[in-house]
């Protein structure tokens, strides 16, 4: 949720720290804080703006309010309330005018009230519809909300301000001066303020007039009832609708409003009367003159909450937190968040306010004390414990296959879980090539082999061999599954299996496809014997490379032969290669063939010998073309022929 | 590179995944794997996230098409939950494994990727515990000069809950989610709250791979070329 910095203050007594210290407090001690970004006067537009360069006039910080605090805090009133108990700062007092107020006429039928816990609705007349005053547009606009007319934009405003969702009806537009809320009729039409006409079905709950629906409860209002330029009379209506019935509702008609946000995650129907007071203030404010008149509210609360209390020793703090606090400490803290308690032997009896739907147990009220108190004053112990350690069969024998595997010249890959056909497809697939599961790893092996067989020069392999463990999905039954892979003859594949059991105790039956050979791990688990110790089987290197970026151009090979005489080193040649061949050259020279004429053999080089190596060369930023590598094989062949006795073949 | 035709190589994360589970081994952890499909009672319900509650959202999951409530583990909790069913405490578990979430894939982000979950569940735990075990094990894995803070956090599994950040290459980054045992969760696998406390973790073990190899793009992981395999 995006809030204005400015927004905050306005409710809290004391100046509040800088914004980078309040949002590191905030963020250590109550919310992630997902960004903080300067609003900032534009010069040439006179706007507000959160680029360029003008003075700044406010911040927004996005604060990212997770389900467990959207009853309390999805508001900037909640916010400050949390700053003000984590900073020990005081919250002002907020007074009310006193409205007089004319008897009302309205009348409010609750038909669904497991689905409406509560509605107040209110009428004023005589209101003058129109644009918002300077402050409230560039609220709304700081937070990212557009600015519509000052009687929808004050409701917003009440939203953002204290979490209770507001609407507002053109009190003419209805049939009569009664509001219903009921289950929509199968198949019941209306047009949203967006435009759209939705079919509704009796899983919704509608605010209607004695003729149709004016608006889907709790989500989103439609066009019968809309507040318009020309609108003189309206009902404001602060309810409080049931969570996951709006959950639904949203999901099922795919609309996701601040509304729906605030309802779904349930806020007490206690915030129906604040909403309402603070609107009424506002729009007759911002939207009246002498001759509005305000009517008396229709509040049907079928059944008000009751309050509850959580009991907590101090024992139970330290326990879960494992650090002594001290009642005093406690006793303070509690007073910070404002709870009434009482306080016996150690034990504390306190009383939860009704925006707290959070704190239903204690140990809901240890996490309240203990980021109060601060993680960071918590001490780390390490567990003096004697459990005993056992090993998983399963990610033992997989460990030791790797490590055999890699022992014997394959490399380890993991593919993809979802492919293009399998036994087991997705409800909500992320793309319709990858709807199923994997019901082997041959696919992904077959691909992973042809994307490094082109690689063979720069990976420095004569052959690729490759394998893979991991999980595939059959029609009931999801196992374990190795597969091998390689560019060379399936007799090699055969082997390695072979090897493989042997080095395991038992016989492995795998099943060969093309140049893939599969073996189903779980059916193997069973015949391997149990094992109590994991040995040397996890262990892995302990030099720590870095990863060098891959490049995307294609490489350029070169072979190069070289006679040198006996009683000199090849590694001279390798060094004056890689002197001369730049930095282009991407892998270690690579020596493919060596041949000495035997002796007395009468060949003319007796005595030297031959060394090929093949030189790999690629760049990061190009396609390498052959004359500009052709300059670094001259400079080493110029450097070969400035040796008497060497010579290029 | 150099020559490979004689040794291959372990993939990265496999690297990573055996040195953490060894780590925490060596602090007393077993080692616990689990199925990839899961019910949706114990990839959610079990771990105290109601159906039809806004914390669902927070994992967007794969549901599997024909069977009634089935999901693709969207976490490695689920295995918690099947370890407690059959095992009484003292219980001390690392749960490596693969996972998987309904989100468009990223150079940070992939539909499919490896979590390692622990679960300490006995009569003495607490956030302090959870505190020492997390900063040995980055100790360990990272190095001494590590520091680790805990933040606030929400997950429905855990209470109190928090996010854990490290201190690495000067820089704090967010690595990942704890908390203790939810007393619901031990309800709901026939273990008394009031007796046993547990504590609980999930790091992202690509998260752990890309910080330790300097990694820049999840995505190489999957993409079964040995350019990248063949680097460590």
């Amino acid at each position: 949720m995006l809030v204005s910095y400015n927004w905050l203050q306005s409710y809290i007594e004391d100046t509040l720290p800088d914004p980078e210290s309040l949002v590191d407090s905030l963020s250590l001690h109550a919310f992630e804080i997902e960004g903080l970004d300067p609003i900032r006067i534009d010069d040439s537009q006179g706007e507000s703006t959160s680029n360029g360069t003008g003075q700044i006039i406010d911040w927004v910080i996005d604060v990212d309010v997770l389900p467990n605090r959207a009853h309390d805090a999805l508001s900037h009133f909640g916010i400050a309330r949390e700053i003000t108990v984590i900073l020990g700062l005081t919250l002002k007092e907020r007074t009310r005018k006193q409205i007089e107020a004319k008897d009302s006429d309205l009348e409010i039928e609750i038909k669904n009230k497991d689905k409406c816990r509560r509605y107040i609705g209110r009428e004023i007349d005589n209101i003058q519809v129109g644009p918002s005053p300077d402050w409230l547009k560039k609220s709304l606009e700081t937070i990212g909300q557009k600015s519509i007319n000052n009687v929808v934009d004050a409701t917003n405003y009440v939203m953002f301000s204290f979490g209770q969702p507001l609407h507002a009806f053109d009190a003419d537009k209805l049939e009569s001066k009664k509001i219903i809320i009921r289950d929509a009729k199968e198949g019941e039409k209306i047009t949203l303020l967006t435009g759209e006409e939705i079919s509704l079905s009796s899983l919704h709950l509608v605010i209607a007039d004695e003729a149709g629906a004016l608006a889907i409860a709790g989500v989103k209002g439609g066009t019968k009832a809309e507040v318009e330029k020309s609108t003189t009379n309206i009902i404001i209506e602060s309810a409080n609708f049931e969570p996951v019935s709006t959950r639904k509702t949203a999901h099922a008609l795919h609309i996701h409003t601040d509304s729906v946000k605030r309802f779904e995650n349930e806020i007490s129907p206690e915030f129906s009367q604040i909403g309402m007071d603070e609107v009424v203030e506002l729009i007759s404010e911002i939207a009246g003159s002498h001759s509005t008149k305000i009517n008396t509210q229709v509040d049907v609360y079928p059944h008000p909450v009751e309050s509850w209390r959580v009991q907590l020793r101090s024992d139970d703090i330290s326990a879960v937190l494992g650090v002594t606090i001290s009642l005093r400490e406690v006793e303070d803290i509690l007073k910070r968040f404002g709870f009434e308690y009482s306080e016996a032997t150690g034990i504390f009896d306190i009383a939860i306010p009704f925006y707290r739907l959070d704190l239903k147990i204690k140990e809901d009220v240890i996490e309240e004390i203990a980021r109060i108190y601060g993680y960071s004053n918590i001490k780390g112990i390490i567990p003096n414990d004697t459990v005993e350690r056992e090993v998983n069969k399963k990610f033992y024998y997989a460990s030791k296959i790797r490590k055999f595997l890699t022992e014997h010249a394959y490399s380890e890959v993991y593919t993809y879980s979802f492919v293009h056909s399998g036994d087991v497809e997705m409800i909500n697939p992320l793309a319709s090539d990858k709807k199923f599961l994997r019901n082997s790893l041959v696919e992904g092996l077959q691909k992973s082999v042809e994307l490094n067989s082109h690689n063979k020069d720069l990976l420095m392999l004569d052959a690729i061999k490759i394998f893979e463990i991991g999980t595939v999905f059959k029609k009931n039954r999801e196992h374990m599954s190795l597969a091998l892979a390689s560019t060379e003859k399936q007799k090699e594949l055969e082997n390695s299996i072979e090897m493989l059991g042997e080095h395991l105790g038992i016989k492995l039956n795998g099943k060969l496809f093309e140049n893939v050979l599969e073996i189903d791990l779980d059916d193997a688990m069973e015949v391997l014997p149990d094992v109590d110790e994991y040995g040397d089987v996890l262990k892995v290197s302990e030099v720590t490379t870095l990863f060098s970026p891959i490049s995307q151009y294609p490489v350029i090979s070169r072979d190069i032969a070289v006679w040198i005489p006996n009683n000199q080193s090849k590694e001279d040649l390798v060094s004056l290669i890689k002197d001369r061949a730049g930095t282009l050259l991407v892998t270690e020279p690579r020596l493919f063939d060596q041949f000495t004429p035997e002796k007395d053999s009468g060949n003319k080089y007796e005595g030297n010998t031959s060394y090929a190596y093949r030189l790999v060369f690629q760049s990061q930023e190009k396609t390498l073309s052959d004359n500009e590598v052709n300059v670094f094989m001259d400079a080493i062949n110029k450097g070969i022929s400035s040796k008497s006795d060497w010579e290029v073949r | 590179m150099e020559n490979n035709d004689k040794k291959g190589h372990l993939h990265p994360l496999t690297q990573v995944m055996q040195e953490v589970t060894t780590i925490f081994g060596e602090m007393g952890f077993s080692i616990e794997v689990g199925p990839e499909i899961e019910d949706e009672w114990h990839n959610f319900d079990a771990l105290n996230v109601p159906k039809d509650h806004p914390a669902r959202d927070m994992q967007d999951t794969f549901f599997v098409k024909g069977k009634k409530e089935t999901v693709m583990r969207t976490h490695t909790s689920p295995v918690q939950i099947h370890y407690m069913q059959e095992h009484e405490p003292p219980i001390k578990i690392i749960v490596p494994g693969k996972v998987f979430r309904h989100e468009a894939t990223d150079a940070t982000h992939e539909a499919q990727f490896h979590q390692i979950e622990g679960l300490y569940v006995d009569k003495d735990v607490s956030i302090a515990h959870l505190k020492g075990i997390l900063l040995e094990f980055f100790k360990r894995f990272l190095g001494e000069e590590v520091e680790i803070r805990l933040r606030p956090g929400y997950f429905p599994f855990v209470e109190p809950g928090v996010e854990v950040d490290l201190k690495f290459k000067g820089k704090w980054l967010e690595v990942l989610g704890a908390g203790m045992v939810h007393p619901n969760v031990l309800k709901n696998v026939n273990i008394d709250p009031e007796k046993y406390k547990g504590l609980a973790f999930g790091i992202g073990l690509d998260r752990l791979m890309m910080m330790k190899y300097n990694i820049p793009d999840v995505r190489l992981s999957y993409e079964g070329d040995l350019r990248f395999v063949n680097q460590f």
